[in-house]
């Protein structure tokens, strides 16, 4: 017994082949004669093969990789602009580029509205749907929502609401545009409809396009008291908006709302129907 | 003069394609390191996500001869990550964590502070071994679940451990033998106890 304590503190080594030959041979020696010591390796062995079997299943998000492609686009856009303002005045090679290109219409916005908010939003909401991943919070509370948000955004979620024919169902912390977004979850008829809630601020490039639709879902997008929020759902713009009008009818101002549908561009200063 | 040059601009582009690509590969282990070392899925997508955005942001200055070299590398970056990310929570008075050290083991915070959410005794109810196992691994002290994660999981060597966590490999050996004795007696705790691994050791794991 005194014997297989003193071995046994050296176990572990013996596993790692980190001991020195003479030890490694004295405990291979031991080992074959004592049971205890043999059950507390193939043990050890055990419960390291089932973690890493566990940690097998643990595999990244589809949209992992485009998030972080979309983070670093908008980084070095930044950078580009930051360094074209330091540049020295254009040579009349490159202004006469310019003339010819904007001659032949060619649309240098396009490039820059497709990370804008709603095509950002539009493809996250897109890649949960396809995905089938678990919310990150199941719960149908808005007082349990709101505090599970807590400190997992920098800013203050309101309430969220509960609406008719819409079931409120949990939250999503999501990372995009370059801040925490918060997005409480609901259900209609078997679809996902998404509240995305984020701090308002001049990073956010607003969409003026169809682009955000051409997914087939319907976008709504409105701010209010400093956040800013995006309705996005696999139903039908007019239920959209009927949703959008129950949670902005709760909110005390009145800002512009903007919505768009595949197409069309809308500016209204309130929910009326779309026709 | 335009102060472009496009031979140079088409080589960079080229070079730039094949070290996103690269990177691509190494998303599975990065994010199971992750994985391993937070406590939420949405932590660990973060963290994955500021390593892989500070890695490529890093491009310019990025040189590596080997697969192995650009793998510690971004180990490296997201553990860095983690640790700068966990420092900032603990001076934010929203998230303080309690800190029950002794005096003589407060020479290393971050390696002896216990997880803050999870605690052998609370999550005793999930019997299931893969959700023991995950509630074991994020029961450990922060430094002592990081070691861990690398040597378990991702199967580095003390000495790519000690590069990763730029910590001399005897430390890096402490502390894996820490984690392991806490890990064998939290999933005890959670109540996978010997036998359980015994029997599916000696491949008496009936189904």
């Amino acid at each position: 017994m005194n014997e297989c304590e003193s071995f046994r503190d050296d176990l572990d080594a013996f596993r790692d082949e980190l001991l020195d030959e003479e030890r490694s041979l004295q405990l291979h020696r031991h080992i074959k004669s004592c049971s205890a010591c043999t059950a507390e390796i193939k043990q050890a062995e055990a419960i390291e093969a089932e973690i890493r079997g566990n940690a097998a299943q643990w595999q990244p998000p589809e949209n992992l990789w485009g998030r972080i492609q979309i983070t670093v686009n908008e980084l070095e856009s930044e950078t580009t602009i930051q360094r074209k303002t330091r540049r020295k005045p254009l040579s009349w090679a490159v202004v006469a580029m310019l003339v010819v290109a904007l001659i032949l219409g060619i649309n240098f916005n396009r490039q820059a509205d497709s990370s804008s908010v709603g095509s950002v939003l539009v493809n996250e909401f897109h890649t949960f749907s396809v995905s089938r991943r678990d919310l990150d919070y199941v719960n149908s509370e808005p007082l349990a929502i709101r505090q599970w948000f807590g400190d997992k955004v920098d800013f203050r979620v309101p309430l969220p609401v509960n609406v008719d024919g819409l079931n409120l169902v949990g939250g999503r912390l999501c990372n995009m545009l370059n801040q925490r977004v918060a997005s409480y979850m609901y259900r209609s008829d078997g679809a996902w409809v998404s509240l995305y809630i984020m701090k308002a601020g001049q990073s956010i490039q607003r969409d003026t396009n169809q682009h955000l639709s051409l997914q087939g879902y319907g976008y709504i997008e409105w701010e209010n008291e400093g956040l800013h929020y995006s309705l996005v759902g696999d139903i039908s713009i007019e239920q959209l908006h009927q949703i959008a009008n129950s949670i902005y009818t709760r909110q005390l101002s009145s800002p512009a709302i903007q919505s768009s549908l595949p197409g069309k561009v809308f500016r209204q200063s309130n929910f009326s129907r779309v026709s | 003069m335009p102060d472009f040059d496009w031979s140079l601009g088409f080589s960079a582009r080229i070079r730039r394609i094949n070290f996103e690509q690269q990177i691509q590969t190494h998303l599975p282990g990065l994010y199971r390191i992750a994985r391993g070392i937070v406590d939420q899925a949405s932590d660990a997508e973060d963290l994955v996500h500021d390593t892989c955005v500070k890695a490529l942001t890093s491009f310019d200055t990025a040189v590596f001869s080997s697969e192995v070299q650009l793998r510690g590398w971004l180990n490296s970056i997201l553990i860095n990550t983690y640790r700068d990310r966990y420092r900032r929570a603990r001076r934010s008075p929203v998230r303080a964590i309690e800190f029950h050290a002794t005096s003589d083991e407060r020479q290393n915070i971050v390696e002896l502070v216990p997880s803050k959410d999870h605690t052998p005794l609370q999550s005793i109810e999930h019997r299931d071994s893969s959700r023991a196992i995950e509630h074991a691994i994020a029961a450990l002290p922060p430094e002592v679940r990081v070691v861990s994660v690398l040597f378990l999981i991702n199967g580095l060597s003390y000495k790519d451990i000690a590069y990763v966590t730029d910590c001399p490999v005897g430390t890096v050996m402490s502390r894996m033998s820490r984690g392991r004795q806490l890990l064998k007696r939290y999933l005890a705790d959670f109540g996978l106890t010997d036998t359980n691994y015994s029997s599916r050791a000696s491949g008496g794991d009936e189904t």
